[in-house]
């Protein structure tokens, strides 16, 4: 059944009908086009099209617009005439469409003789299409695609408003005829960026850090030689601002009940409107692989010659890519942004302690964090969207082996970077809450407890640990006994010292915070 | 003008074809939908019938007028004419079946009884009884009539009692669903000027499966109160938080009731599936300016700075350069890169707004501009009161200098709030909060720091 009704389909007369009508201008592909990519699901597309307008009122068609545009978006600028409205059109030619739309008008109905190859035509009007086809031939009713003969159907018109495709068009009134300028721009769905980045260490204090732009476009619409743009930053964008879903409805030969004597309980359930089939072209696979080994894939482009210039825009960041670029339909595509040869790094083992939730029950590992000053004057000083940060080093035989990840959100220049990129099995921790001074909800008195901690290193090169405690807790931590120097950071009482190769430390002291 | 006849119809297209239609739109998807049509009444009793309504019409709304009629009943029929009802209708009536032998080709036909529709079909062939199709073999059923109460479309009939015969106007007044607007506005801002340009765009959606053509549309803005949605508490268009001071000026805008009320000019054709849009306001120099905010809502440690509101501020006063409220909607923010074109910088949605308010919009968040919160001390001087002092590591890594207003929310509810220190003097705006303007060096920081005593009144 399938099958057949693709061939209807393509027997349909497909006459322009456009154009019947004076002042229908159509415009069939942009001369230049930039687009501009957000973090989340949005871009905005930018083209400029030249259009001959006549004189007085016409109606101006777009194609080639992207298919995932959000029509309250567009803009129109530049040109002079006066805009009467705006349209989008999604009422698009779908053989269902095209039944339901022309109910009350004639087709001709063709039925094959199977016995003797015969075609037989006759004139039909259609009567009813919402839920199966009903035609009027002659006076007497029968039903569409239900009498098992090969049946098909010849429509004499297109009907108005059906589209290929979701259509914007634009009412216009010109005082004047002539070629002008377009520009149009909206914001359409479907396309998103993310930033990687790979510090790959040299040695214990430096290390490179690169970092990628990863542009997809889940689109059907492939945009070609683009000055491409990506904004880094958090912009409020509001639930309606999505593409919305446009599917055309399938057309349903229904018919009445066809059990035979041969229909063993089967029950079908037919639908009408098929789920979303918008791919989803986010490989998280391909996102995860590329750090180590660069596009594996063959959706993956890399343009990794030159490094997309910054600017800021608002206060948000702007990357532009070195030159135009294509962003194919269905294509991830990664631009370098970042590319810094030294970066100082510093190389910790952290514990973060809070207090009444300590951990009790034998060692726990260190977590390995690696910290990049990101100052002014440090050498780095950049603005880093957000994004992966993938640290890698290399074997001794010169292999580069991956060596942990951890997120980070949009830091400013001057914030510190802290990559947790990893667990230490060789530094551990014991901890031991000797007294509990607790004293209720309501006291005047602060409470306060009694720690002591034993930091052993089972490797053959000093850790570097740090200790704080009270970063994710409700109220201020105070220490007021210690047996090392409290370090303040950040008003956190933090501990920082070098525990020997093979080796161990202690650390004890009293912490008191009020409810 | 009105001359058209509609009287008995045979089935026909969807476009609405009425002498003269209008169509109010409020924001909620519904309509008021009226339909002028010159209608021929016979003296006495009559049935018309009107298939062409809005696919999404809400039948008890329906209202009736003409001259010199009664109504007598109105009837929705939504029964659509489909095979399956067809040859349900069908039951103990006789249909003609055409056979076609898959061999010669030669037709038969008979006319049969069809006896039971129950997941398949039974026909009774002169004294024989059997199964529609059994043999799998290509056979035609032919009906020979269509039951008068199977419809196309769904179709509203009005059975009316006239006093008078002869041509009259009638107008079917209706609510539909499926019909819906909302206002998008475009705001191109340029923050050296401090200026920003706003366009504003009635949206109109048409999800309905009726066409409506040549019609007068208005739109209201307005907060209609609609038994579905009269348990939510918060009607559509009540402000968002982005209006900052009410307003006073009344602008140029056309009223019925409490609602603004914007019409279309001319006469315009809504498409099935579309949508349509219209400018409506149009302004090219507003004042406003770039505010960075943010809002503490408690007392609280936090490990990474998190990055202040950008908002941007403006009025709809006349004095302003703009002068009319705006109805509830989108306002979409584009700022020029370096390039000058224009970016996407971020939205923010507003309700209903009165003219001359002060209106904030939440654009997004900064990148370069942070404030971390540290909670410094908290002491419980007695059972009921508590100094906590809190410092908030401002950071900016902006070129030029910025001004951030940190707002610290504290509930006042049984409590007695006191600042008891603070190194930059604070405002008051309400009961329930603290607000501080702190100035930051460009590539710099500024630490605000202050005691707030709680002091609980049982």
């Amino acid at each position: 059944m399938r099958n057949f009704l693709i061939i209807l389909l393509a027997a349909l007369p497909w006459q322009p009908v456009l154009g019947a009508q004076d002042g229908n201008v159509v415009s069939s592909a942009p001369n230049d086009i930039s687009v501009t990519i957000y973090r989340d699901d949005l871009a905005l597309i930018t083209e400029k099209r030249t259009i001959d307008l006549p004189r007085g009122r016409s109606k101006i068609s777009f194609e080639g617009v992207s298919d995932r545009m959000i029509p309250q978006t567009a803009l129109l600028r530049e040109f002079e005439a006066v805009t009467i409205e705006r349209n989008f059109d999604f009422d698009l030619i779908s053989p269902a469409a095209f039944f339901e739309k022309s109910i009350g008008e004639k087709v001709l109905l063709s039925r094959t003789n199977v016995g003797s190859g015969k075609i037989v035509q006759q004139e039909a009007t259609i009567v009813a299409a919402g839920d199966g086809v009903i035609f009027d031939v002659d006076g007497a009713f029968e039903a569409y695609q239900c009498s098992g003969i090969p049946e098909s159907v010849d429509f004499y018109s297109q009907p108005e408003n059906l589209k290929a495709l979701p259509t914007l068009s634009l009412v216009v009134d010109a005082e004047t005829a002539g070629p002008q300028d377009f520009t149009i721009s909206y914001l359409a769905s479907g396309f998103e960026w993310a930033a990687d980045y790979v510090l790959t260490l040299k040695n214990e204090t430096e290390a490179s850090l690169i970092g990628w732009l990863t542009v997809t476009n889940s689109t059907a619409t492939s945009i070609n030689d683009a000055p491409t743009s990506i904004v880094a930053g958090n912009l409020q964008i509001l639930p309606g601002t999505e593409s919305e879903e446009i599917t055309a409805p399938y057309f349903a030969a229904r018919c009445w009940p066809s059990g035979t004597t041969r229909t063993w309980y089967q029950q079908r359930q037919r639908r009408y409107a098929p789920g979303s089939t918008t791919p989803r072209a986010v490989d998280s696979e391909a996102y995860y692989k590329f750090g180590a080994a660069l596009a594996e894939s063959d959706a993956i482009v890399v343009a990794a010659d030159q490094i997309a210039e910054r600017e800021d825009l608002g206060d948000y960041k702007l990357y532009r890519t070195p030159e135009p670029t294509s962003v194919s339909a269905n294509q991830t595509k990664q631009v370098l942004f970042l590319n810094s040869e030294t970066v100082d790094i510093e190389k910790f083992f952290v514990f973060d302690l809070t207090p009444n939730r300590y951990p009790e029950n034998g060692p726990t590992p260190a977590t390995i964090e690696y910290r990049i000053d990101n100052s002014v004057d440090s050498k780095l000083a950049q603005a880093l969207p957000e994004g992966i940060f993938r640290v890698m080093t290399k074997t001794p035989s010169g292999k580069p082996f991956f060596l942990g990840e951890d997120d980070q959100k949009d830091l400013a220049i001057g914030l510190p970077v802290k990559i947790a990129a990893a667990h230490a099995a060789d530094i551990q921790m014991e901890t031991w809450l000797t007294r509990n001074e607790g004293r209720g909800w309501s006291s005047r008195k602060p409470n306060a407890q009694q720690l002591e901690h034993r930091i052993t290193n089972a490797s053959r090169s000093p850790a570097q640990i740090e200790i704080t405690i009270g970063k994710d807790f409700y109220t201020a931590v105070k220490v007021t006994q210690s047996s090392k120097r409290v370090v303040k950071d950040e008003s956190i009482p933090t501990w920082r010292f070098v525990v020997p190769p093979e080796s161990e430390a202690s650390l004890s002291y009293r912490v008191e915070w009020t409810n | 003008m009105r001359f058209a006849l509609i009287g008995l119809i045979s089935i026909a297209s969807t476009p609405i074809a009425a002498d003269d239609l209008s169509i109010t739109i409020y924001g909620d998807n519904r309509a008021l939908i009226e339909d002028t049509r010159t209608l021929s009444f016979p003296a006495g009793r009559k049935r018309i019938e009107l298939p062409n309504v809005s696919s999404q019409i809400i039948s008890p709304t329906v209202t009736f007028n003409a001259d010199n009629i009664g109504i007598i009943e109105q009837n929705f029929d939504f029964d659509l004419l489909s095979p399956d009802k067809l040859m349900e209708k069908a039951v103990g009536q006789t249909v003609r079946i055409v056979r076609t032998n898959p061999a010669t080709g030669a037709e038969k036909t008979e006319r049969v009884k069809v006896l039971a529709v129950n997941r398949g079909v039974v026909i009774q062939n002169g004294q024989r009884i059997e199964v529609l199709r059994d043999d799998g073999m290509p056979t035609r059923v032919i009906f020979d009539r269509v039951p008068p109460n199977l419809r196309a479309q769904p179709t509203l009939s009005i059975d009316v009692e006239s006093s008078q015969s002869g041509t009259r106007d009638a107008t079917l007044t209706y609510l539909s669903n499926g019909l819906n607007w909302r206002a998008d506005y475009v705001a191109l801002f340029d923050e050296a000027a401090g200026k920003m340009a706003l366009q504003g765009w009635s949206t109109l959606t048409n999800n309905t499966d009726t066409t409506f053509e040549n019609v007068k549309t208005q739109l209201v803005a307005g907060n209609i109160t609609s038994s579905q949605n009269r348990s939510n508490n918060r009607p559509r268009g009540i402000s968002s938080g982005s209006v900052r001071a009410g307003g006073t000026e009344a602008g140029d805008v056309e009223r019925i009731g409490d609602n603004y009320l914007y019409t279309l000019p001319g006469r315009t054709t809504i498409a099935s599936n579309q949508t349509k849009q219209v400018s409506f306001v149009d302004a090219d120099n507003v004042d406003a300016k770039k505010a960075y905010e943010y809002l503490a809502s408690s007392f609280q440690t936090q490990p990474q700075p998190q990055n202040v509101d950008v908002r941007i501020a403006f009025s709809n006063a006349e004095n302003a350069g703009l002068g009319n409220p705006l109805p509830a909607g989108t306002i979409r923010v584009y700022t020029r890169d370096s390039l000058g074109k224009a970016q996407f910088v971020g939205e923010d949605s507003i309700g209903h707004t009165a003219g001359g308010s002060d209106l904030s919009l939440k654009i997004g968040e900064a990148f370069d501009v942070t404030s971390q919160a540290t909670v410094k001390s908290r002491t419980n001087l007695n059972r009921r009161t508590t100094n906590t002092t809190m410092e908030y590591r401002i950071r900016n890594a902006r070129p030029e200098a910025a001004t951030v207003t940190l707002r610290q929310f504290v509930s006042s509810w049984r409590t007695d709030l006191k600042i008891l220190d603070e190194n930059i003097e604070h405002r008051k705006p309400d009961a329930n909060s603290f607000v501080w303007d702190v100035d930051v060096p460009a590539e710099g920081e500024t630490i605000l720091q202050f005691t707030i005593q709680q002091k609980r009144r049982y």
